[in-house]
């Protein structure tokens, strides 16, 4: 609800038709002045500028619950939506000691309910937007409704609950996300290899490889497990690249990319511990019966059910020829192996097509499979 | 499947609920977006997965249509269906003898809501559903989270509750797990398995304490 809309139900009720016809005949239509539309430049300066003219302009304020409101659907349009400071800003056009009951009855029965409700509203729209009040904010209300108020117990309810799950995410990201695509994408590649704190994230420039045509950035990550994995991953059997999966860090979506080896099969260990007809002496060291090498067994998370994830990666562009760049990148950085594997690609609708060798290829097609021998 | 008359529980071991393997499990399961009811711009699916697990997938849209009554929209929810005895009479699960939710999953990064509702005589009691947040990591590795019962939060028709009780686990009707992040955007949450634990280290009961307060302010 809004100051126009309080404007236009006046104009429509049905004592006022006859003038609001006349009006419309006479070529003078009525505006409605609104000062968050009036203002050239959005941001919080403005934004705080707007509040001080209405708390300036008329000694008693009237039709405050309908200018916070109003200011409330309008926070977006100004970027100030996560601002503790606005808010507290806007609870200050409410005056002070006029809503607080002065005796019991008046505490039961929701003294002054608009002006209640709409500081309600201000504090839902401060929880949607995760903004945690602090407690100065718990004193305007206090000297704004009384400690009876239904805005206070919101207020406490929101201060009882909000910390505990502030920092519940075992993830950590910080308040405010990097505007810039490459530290974001070094967030994201961090989070997802989490599961292995061996791993090791490089930042490569494409401009590194000549062949390249995009030249841009590569956020790569391998551990040292992986390398092993990729050693070991058969010359015959192609290694593939899937993609563009998404992660998002909490609005930002962030698009990776990951290189498959084969499925490896699961260890498994036959030879009856309990036999004991057939116990090799161990020739390293005298005396001790048993083995004494661990048996190999399929134990490192990157070997999953669907391959093994050999490496991780987000690249400037999401581009095929980027990613062709990241394999040349990943072979010229101890994974030799890469000369000799073919890769696939195999891509959900590419978003951007930048090779020249792609081109050739029908680009309407959702799932491509070209298969690039890096020989 | 899990059995009922089970009387003890390995330590350690996780008994699972649903495996989601075979596609046939998926059966047990509804999804409901806030699309179907025409409040909203949602959708979302309930599938098997590329890799052959279950798929909770779809797409979240806070839009609000322009109809003057919804005031907030986006959410996507999958429940399972109501277990029954023989001659479909309701029936309830009983994880008395557990106290951890484990979950199997593959998600975006995303948080997700995991709802447990319990059967509740009285009408006001009809909308309870206790609530805790599910992270998941993104990308292509697998996650098994853990959660104690003692932590899920009551919550009625969405909204917290003054009065925190700890839920009847012998009642429990339903599980669901939904999205309404406010992100708007495609979410992907692959599930292997559901399954239930009893950890002898969590020895807590109820994770929040309750202050004292003013008369009538609380449950009243």
């Amino acid at each position: 609800m809004n100051v126009n809309n309080i404007l236009k139900n006046i104009i429509r009720s049905r004592t006022a038709n006859v003038f609001f016809k006349r009006w419309k005949s006479s070529e003078k239509e009525l505006a409605t002045y609104d000062p968050f539309l009036a203002k050239p430049k959005k941001n919080k300066e403005t934004y705080l500028e707007v509040i001080k003219m209405f708390e300036e302009r008329d000694t008693r304020r009237r039709g405050h619950v309908e200018f916070i409101y109003a200011a409330l659907s309008r926070m977006k349009e100004f970027g100030v939506q996560k601002d503790l400071e606005v808010y507290k800003a806007l609870i200050d056009v409410l005056p002070k000691g006029k809503f607080i009951p002065t005796n019991i009855f008046q505490a039961e029965f929701l003294h002054y309910p608009k002006q209640q409700q709409c500081a309600v509203d201000l504090l839902e729209q401060m929880e949607d937007n995760k903004v945690m009040p602090d407690s100065e904010m718990e004193q305007m209300l206090l000297n704004i409704y009384g400690r009876r108020g239904i805005p206070l117990r919101k207020f406490w309810r929101m201060m009882y609950w909000m910390p505990k799950f502030k920092n519940l995410s075992p993830w950590y990201l910080p308040e405010k996300l990097p505007t810039d695509t490459l530290e974001l994408a070094k967030l994201a590649i961090q989070r997802i290899t989490s599961v292995d704190p061996d791993t090791k994230i490089d930042i490569w420039q494409t401009e590194e490889i000549e062949a390249s045509l995009d030249k841009t950035w590569v956020v790569s990550a391998q551990s040292r497990v992986q390398q092993v994995l990729l050693s070991e991953q058969p010359i015959d059997e192609p290694l593939t690249i899937k993609g563009p999966f998404n992660i998002y860090l909490n609005d930002q979506v962030v698009t990776y990319f990951i290189l498959l080896g084969k499925i490896r099969p699961e260890y498994k260990d036959d030879t009856d511990l309990d036999d004991v007809s057939n116990i090799q002496k161990p020739p390293g060291i005298p005396g001790v019966i048993g083995r004494v090498t661990l048996p190999q067994v399929k134990s490192t998370v990157h070997e999953q059910d669907d391959g093994t994830i050999v490496a991780v990666c987000a690249t400037g562009t999401s581009s095929r020829d980027s990613l062709l760049s990241w394999i040349r990148l990943l072979e010229s950085h101890n994974n030799p192996l890469l000369a000799n594997i073919p890769v696939i690609f195999t891509l959900i609708a590419p978003p951007t097509d930048v090779s020249l060798f792609d081109t050739q290829q029908d680009v309407n097609e959702t799932k491509e499979e070209n298969v690039n021998s890096t020989n | 499947m899990f059995c009922l008359a089970e009387s003890h529980v390995l330590l350690g071991e996780t008994d699972l609920i649903w495996c989601f393997n075979e596609p046939g499990v998926l059966n047990n399961f509804v999804t409901t977006c806030d699309s179907d009811h025409n409040e909203g711009y949602s959708s979302c699916g309930f599938d098997v997965s590329p890799a052959g697990r279950a798929l909770f997938h779809g797409y979240l849209d806070t839009r609000v249509p322009k109809d003057g009554r919804v005031k907030k929209a986006g959410y996507c929810a999958l429940r399972s269906k109501r277990i029954r005895k023989s001659f479909k009479r309701e029936a309830t699960y009983n994880w008395n003898l557990y106290n951890t939710i484990v979950l199997k999953v593959r998600g975006d990064g995303r948080s997700y809501l995991l709802n447990i509702s319990c059967e509740g005589y009285y009408d006001i009691t009809w909308n309870d559903i206790y609530h805790y947040v599910l992270y998941t990591r993104g990308g292509p590795y697998w996650q098994i989270a853990k959660i104690p019962f003692s932590k899920f939060i009551l919550g009625s028709k969405g909204r917290i509750q003054d009065k925190q009780t700890r839920m009847r686990l012998d009642r429990v009707t339903h599980f669901g797990i939904s999205c309404g992040d406010k992100i708007n955007g495609i979410f992907n949450l692959e599930i292997e398995y559901i399954g239930l634990e009893y950890d002898p280290t969590h020895d807590e009961d109820f994770a929040y304490e309750m202050y004292k307060t003013d008369r009538y302010i609380v449950g009243v």
